[in-house]
């Protein structure tokens, strides 16, 4: 074992992880990674556990890295448990980052940090979406770090062809919210500011990828955030766009930050508002795609196997649709790929530009 | 058998179960360092270092598991069975040189057979995970212990749990069909799913509540029930618990049984509805719990009104009952917030539970003497009765005290309890235990409920089925020093 220290950690943090440690893991069932992989270490106790050992010296710092890295953050967990201050996530991330400020983070984090600073993805997405300008905007479509440009060009089609003039803007690798996630604060400070930079003030920011939602949240309380996925529903509800030829049916995966967000439900109503049945998965909730908190960055396996058990709950007929760029790239495979929903969309668009409202 | 794992031998377990994980670095096998026995569990809380199992092993297929344990017959290590280290009694606790066999990783949920009414499940599945399962294709279980939220199937089986609709579905063991174990020297038990048998002893039960000393189950076929229709929770009052258990011994003699029937001794009783900030009543609260068909839980909830009114208990309404039901669970859900350092009654509290069990006519003996032999050490003794049968039930006694922030004492108490409340509940006649098992911690009263004679058949079972002496040593009194 490696030389043990008192690592510095909020109170609030300690308090839940000193609490979860005792607790005889009764959110065990809720848990995706669990579930997928059979990992004492990935039931949310074994976060707070190494937590609180962190936060009083029983685990070296050195020792910790690799057991705060199978969590998804899809606050399934919360779900069932009677305590509401419990958030496994952000104890996660709290622990991350003090072992990243003691230097015992993964390599995986500082090459994440490496990458953001020279202005690439973390993930590898392929192409990389390219900024697009509007003089007038209505829309500032911030892009995610693995929405790829197909996604991207997919969106500025449909969120035009209901009258929307969209930005485009791509920040430099990351928004700072996976940064956040693997627990390289500063580096996240650095990209959220570089990306406050780009961002008009005065026009509404529709977030291709709900994982920017708490960065953007965080730069003015008063600006108009939207799910990407909210405001589609909003244009089928109301007709502003002409959509035609629905499959007959879809499996819909509910990306975690939507469940939890106010986008829920929004993707099961734009396909039915388009005609198409609607499958959800028996326990909808509990099923992760393994794409959240820089899971696939600090444990590849962990992600893909959390991934085919999601593929295996969706099993049935019709395309996967989802709402999440990182999440369609978990759930898509070699022989069946997973739309995000706005490429859907796309494709049931009227090319006849007089028919569009 | 040796306290210490050759490490070159590790290269061979891997070749033997390519597709295993093995884990052997401390930070990480500490998770498999104790199971959820509050001694163990106050040993840490004051700051003891549990020692780690030596290597954590994680299976995916009874292949795997009974590769691994020939490699281990062949080289004489020691295997624990582990599931999710819920077991309250140490059955889980590592043992030095052994490996644990972690098995959340056999987690399948095979078939349900909607013909026979059974679904075929591996261990490692979370209980509630299976009931969620079966009852989307409209069936139950029938199993709901407090901890059906973070327990898996196989611990369940070893323990031979209860849960808390057991009055009408039984206790999971009697709900097994088929079984899937490994053996100590590797080969394969399988029992096929039979509705019943006449076919010899019934070879099934000596895995249920072996604890893994036995074998390692693998695989189970197990009956369910149609999932209820409709609920009618109820609560009562009686005038004292010796009402209460003639009220209750009516209703399981009537042919028509209440799936929950829970009697709360006085002092539970004040906790109850202390704890809701009601007036605390004169008398015994009683819980029942009807279920069925409208019609069959309708009638149901006739007789045992009849029956409970015939006792002289008064009729408190559908809330008690609604309110136990929404709350179910929270016993372990508040385990934290109790036992942790800072928790509601200060620093070092000791607290756990004592399920045991007797024939009705032992049992108002038998809770007399163990209540008074628990209080001679802690603080507080509850007692509810919440597992009936035609001959007898469960008593389940809660015990707890603080010590303001004194391990030592709390550890102590501990102790001295558990030694007064065994001894009394065997001199009353009662079991060491009704569904939490045995483990390490009621190892050394075991004997005195078996009998000399008994312990040698279940040692002679025992060196049949693992005739090294292998799996779970130390568990059940059985087999080397855990």
């Amino acid at each position: 074992m490696s030389e043990r220290t008192n690592l510095p950690l909020a109170e609030p943090i300690v308090a839940q992880a000193v609490h979860g440690s005792y607790c005889p893991k009764m959110c065990n069932h809720t848990c995706p990674v669990l579930r997928a992989t059979g990992r004492t270490d990935a039931v949310p106790w074994g976060f707070h556990r190494t937590v609180a050992d962190l936060a009083d010296g029983r685990l070296a710092p050195a020792d910790a890295a690799e057991r705060l890295i199978a969590c998804t953050g899809c606050h399934a967990c919360a779900e069932g448990c009677i305590f509401e201050d419990q958030d496994v996530p952000e104890q996660v991330r709290a622990g991350r980052a003090a072992l990243h400020s003691a230097g015992a983070s993964l390599p995986a984090v500082a090459a994440a940090e490496e990458a953001v600073a020279d202005g690439r993805s973390p993930f590898d997405r392929g192409d990389t979406p390219g900024a697009v300008g509007a003089t007038a905007p209505t829309i500032q479509l911030l892009v995610g770090c693995r929405d790829r440009a197909e996604v991207v060009a997919a969106a500025v089609r449909v969120l035009g062809a209901a009258g929307e003039s969209v930005a485009v803007v791509v920040p430099d690798g990351c928004c700072g919210g996976v940064l956040r996630d693997l627990g390289a604060t500063e580096a996240a400070a650095d990209a959220t500011a570089t990306l406050a930079t780009r961002l008009r003030p005065d026009v509404p920011v529709v977030l291709l990828d709900p994982h920017c939602h708490d960065t953007v949240d965080g730069l003015d309380a008063d600006r108009a955030v939207e799910d990407l996925v909210a405001v589609l529903h909003r244009l089928v509800e109301s007709g502003d766009l002409d959509l035609d030829g629905a499959p007959e049916t879809v499996r819909w995966h509910e990306p975690c930050l939507l469940v939890d967000g106010p986008a829920a439900g929004a993707g099961p109503a734009v396909l039915a508002g388009v005609g198409s049945l609607v499958e959800l998965p028996g326990e909808a909730h509990r099923g992760c795609s393994g794409a959240g908190l820089g899971m696939e960055l600090l444990d590849e396996e962990a992600a893909e196997t959390v991934a085919r058990q999601r593929r295996a709950m969706l099993a049935g007929p019709g395309p996967i649709v989802t709402g999440c760029a990182g999440a369609a790239a978990r759930l898509s495979t070699d022989d069946e790929p997973a739309l995000h929903l706005v490429q859907l969309l796309d494709d049931l668009l009227d090319d006849d530009p007089e028919s569009v409202a | 058998m040796p306290t210490t794992i050759d490490p070159t031998l590790l290269d061979g377990l891997a070749a033997v179960a390519p597709g295993a994980r093995i884990e052997t670095d401390p930070s990480k096998t500490s998770d498999h360092a104790h199971d959820w026995w509050p001694r163990l569990l106050m040993q840490r809380r004051a700051g003891e270092d549990l020692p780690n199992p030596d290597v954590v092993v994680a299976p995916a297929s009874t292949d795997e598991v009974a590769a691994i344990v020939r490699w281990a017959h062949e080289h004489d290590v020691a295997i624990v069975p582990f599931g999710a280290g819920t077991g309250v009694c140490g059955g889980a606790a590592p043992v030095a040189g052994a490996i644990t066999l972690d098995l959340k990783r056999c987690n399948r949920i095979l078939e349900v057979n909607d013909v026979d009414g059974t679904v075929t499940v591996e261990p490692g599945v979370i209980a509630q995970t299976l009931e969620d399962h079966v009852s989307a294709r409209g069936w139950t279980v029938g199993h709901f212990p407090s901890s059906i939220h973070c327990s898996t199937v196989g611990g369940f089986l070893a323990i031979r749990s209860a849960g808390q609709a057991s009055n009408l579905h039984g206790k999971l063991e009697d709900r097994v069909v088929g079984l899937e174990a490994v053996l100590g020297d590797g080969r394969v038990f399988e029992r096929r799913p039979v509705p019943q048998s006449a076919s010899g002893p019934d070879l099934v039960r000596l895995f249920l509540g072996g604890e893994g000393t036995t074998g390692i189950i693998t695989k189970a076929t197990i009956r369910l029930d149609p999932r209820p229709e409709h609920v009618i929770d109820h609560g009562w009052l009686v005038p004292d618990l010796q009402t209460g258990l003639d009220g209750i011994r009516g209703i399981m003699r009537s042919g028509v049984v209440p799936a929950v029937v829970r009697l709360y001794d006085a002092t539970d009783t004040a906790v109850v509805f202390g704890s809701q900030g009601l007036e605390v009543p004169d008398g015994c609260l009683l819980i029942t719990g009807s279920e069925g068909s409208q019609q069959v839980a309708t009638f149901t909830h006739e007789i045992a009104t009849r029956i409970l009114t015939d006792v002289g208990a008064q009729d408190l309404g559908s809330e008690p009952g609604e309110n136990w039901r929404a709350h179910r669970h929270n016993m372990s859900y508040r385990f934290a917030e109790n036992f942790k350092p800072g928790g509601t009654f200060g620093d070092a509290l000791t607290i756990d539970t004592m399920e045991v069990a007797g024939t009705w006519s032992v049992l108002p003996g038998l809770y007399d003497d163990v209540k008074a032999a628990l209080e001679e050490h802690v603080d507080l003794v509850l007692a509810h009765v919440s597992h009936a049968y035609a001959t007898g039930a469960s008593i389940y006694f809660t015990l707890g005290a603080m010590n303001e922030g004194d391990e030592d004492q709390a550890l102590a108490r501990y102790d001295a309890a558990w030694a007064a409340g065994q001894s009394a509940a065997l001199e009353a006649g009662g079991t060491c235990t009704h569904h939490h098992g045995i483990g390490l911690l009621r190892a050394p009263w075991l004997a005195q409920e078996l009998g000399e004679v008994g312990m040698d058949v279940l040692r002679g079972v025992k060196g049949v089925l693992d005739p090294k002496g292998l799996l779970n040593p130390g568990k059940l009194g059985l087999g080397g020093e855990a």
